[in-house]
């Protein structure tokens, strides 16, 4: 019990601070799979490991005692924090799938306002603005909705035909690889545990680089590409108060730009070291651990069985 | 392949009339099927440019108003104004918007406003990679 839900949460943590690391020569699609599959893998750790720790409090019952349950080694104090932190992370997840769920909503809205059916949503506003706002899957509150691009009168004057051609594949591009699904996985496993936030935004970092190798190779013209997305950036720049946001994202438009400008990286990131290793050592350190609590509570559990 | 032609062909028609859609918001005035071909800037055949406008005007996207021989064309605004309010609810009520929306940019600080204009002004030429010969 004690080594491996230890281990367990050395691996949560170990893939959250390697995870960003991810070198850029890989192609971005592949790496923000990548990414998002350890951001996942680091939120399942969390959620595991807090709650076996939280669990061995069983152990400390009377009842357990009676049945001779063993003392359990993890301290009781532990496993108080860890159902803490469990159940803080939990909440913070729920709030984040709410506040997902509401922003969506409100930008469906917005693009119904404008027009109320078509790809293409306009939106009357000089700051240059383009949204992928994704669509609703076919469900019981009624027929599913297809995915929009969003985009402000401002950004369409500020660009040249060709650049409204890159804008609006890179916004394709997002709906097409429903990379809303990928955004949604980091920023849950980042409520869950807050070691992801670095994952999570180097994610939605690749998110973007993944759409604009996708509109390059629709457009055909890495430069015209590089050059739209600078173009719009600079636009913004005039147009906006310049808010407080995280230093990460400022750096994001440069590096896109400057990742346009060299060849796209062809080299794949190999799955089998990358995602599958640290994924079975996780699955394989959890049923560990998990073993071990049964192992803990056998007295208790065939006790209330028979 | 999953895809068909056919289902290929509908996004490559959607994709063309989102573009003659932005080109008829870009422009400030009214645009006869001429303009559009023009400001489409491709080789895009005159006659696929009228059929994509009198389906966009068949789906209200577009009004249209008899200019001589010819129709000129311009964006139907909907609530587009109202839309931009909204819009910006939800833009300044979210700290954290960048995990919940897919946008095209973000903000620029000033040195990086300045590095992103040397480099579109500059860009590098083909010998992208550093030459790793030592001088």
């Amino acid at each position: 019990m004690q080594v491996s839900v230890y281990l367990l949460l050395l691996l949560a943590s170990g893939l959250a601070a390697l995870a960003p690391r991810l070198p850029a020569r890989f192609a971005p699609a592949r790496a923000a799979k990548i990414l998002t599959g350890l951001a996942a893998a680091s939120a399942a750790c969390t959620i595991w490991g807090l709650g076996l720790l939280g669990l061995t409090l069983i152990a400390t019952t009377p009842m357990a005692a009676e049945t001779g349950v063993d003392a359990d080694p993890v301290p009781a104090a532990l496993a108080v924090v860890a159902t803490g932190l469990l159940a803080a992370g939990l909440g913070r997840a729920v709030l984040t799938a709410a506040r997902r769920r509401s922003i969506q909503r409100a930008m469906r809205e917005v693009c119904a306002m404008c027009a109320d059916h078509g790809e293409l949503a306009v939106v009357s506003d000089d700051t240059p603005q383009a949204f992928a706002v994704p669509g609703r899957a076919r469900g019981l509150r009624g027929p599913g909705q297809p995915g929009r691009i969003l985009v402000s009168t401002g950004l369409l004057r500020a660009a040249t035909s060709a650049e409204r051609r890159v804008v609006l594949a890179h916004e394709r591009a997002h709906l097409h690889y429903r990379h809303h699904r990928h955004q949604a996985i980091v920023d849950l496993a980042a409520a869950i545990n807050p070691l992801l936030a670095k994952t999570k935004y180097a994610t939605v970092f690749l998110l973007e680089r993944w759409a604009d190798e996708a509109a390059a190779s629709v457009t055909n013209d890495r430069q015209g590409t590089a050059r739209a997305l600078a173009t719009v950036a600079l636009a913004s720049r005039t147009a906006t108060s310049s808010r407080a946001t995280l230093a990460f994202h400022h750096h994001g438009v440069l590096e896109r730009v400057r990742a346009l400008q060299v060849p796209a990286p062809s080299q794949q990131p190999r799955l089998a070291y990358l995602l599958i290793i640290p994924t079975g050592l996780s699955i394989l350190t959890a049923s560990d651990a998990t073993l071990a609590l049964a192992r803990l509570l056998h007295p208790l559990l065939s006790h209330l069985a028979g | 392949m999953s895809r068909t032609g056919k289902s290929a062909e509908r996004r490559r028609r959607g994709a063309l009339e989102s573009e003659v859609l932005a080109a008829l918001w870009a422009a400030d005035t009214a645009l006869v099927p001429a303009d559009v071909q023009q400001a489409l800037g491709d080789d895009i055949a005159y006659n696929t440019v009228q059929t994509i406008l009198i389906r966009l005007h068949d789906k209200q996207l577009v009004t249209r108003e008899r200019v001589g021989r010819a129709h000129a064309y311009r964006p139907a605004h909907g609530q587009a104004e109202l839309a931009a309010q909204r819009m910006h609810q939800v833009l300044d009520g979210d700290i954290d918007h960048a995990a919940v929306l897919l946008r095209f940019v973000t903000s620029l600080n000033p040195a990086d406003a300045q590095a992103l204009r040397s480099l579109i002004s500059d860009p590098p030429d083909d010998g992208l990679v550093p030459d790793p010969t030592p001088g």
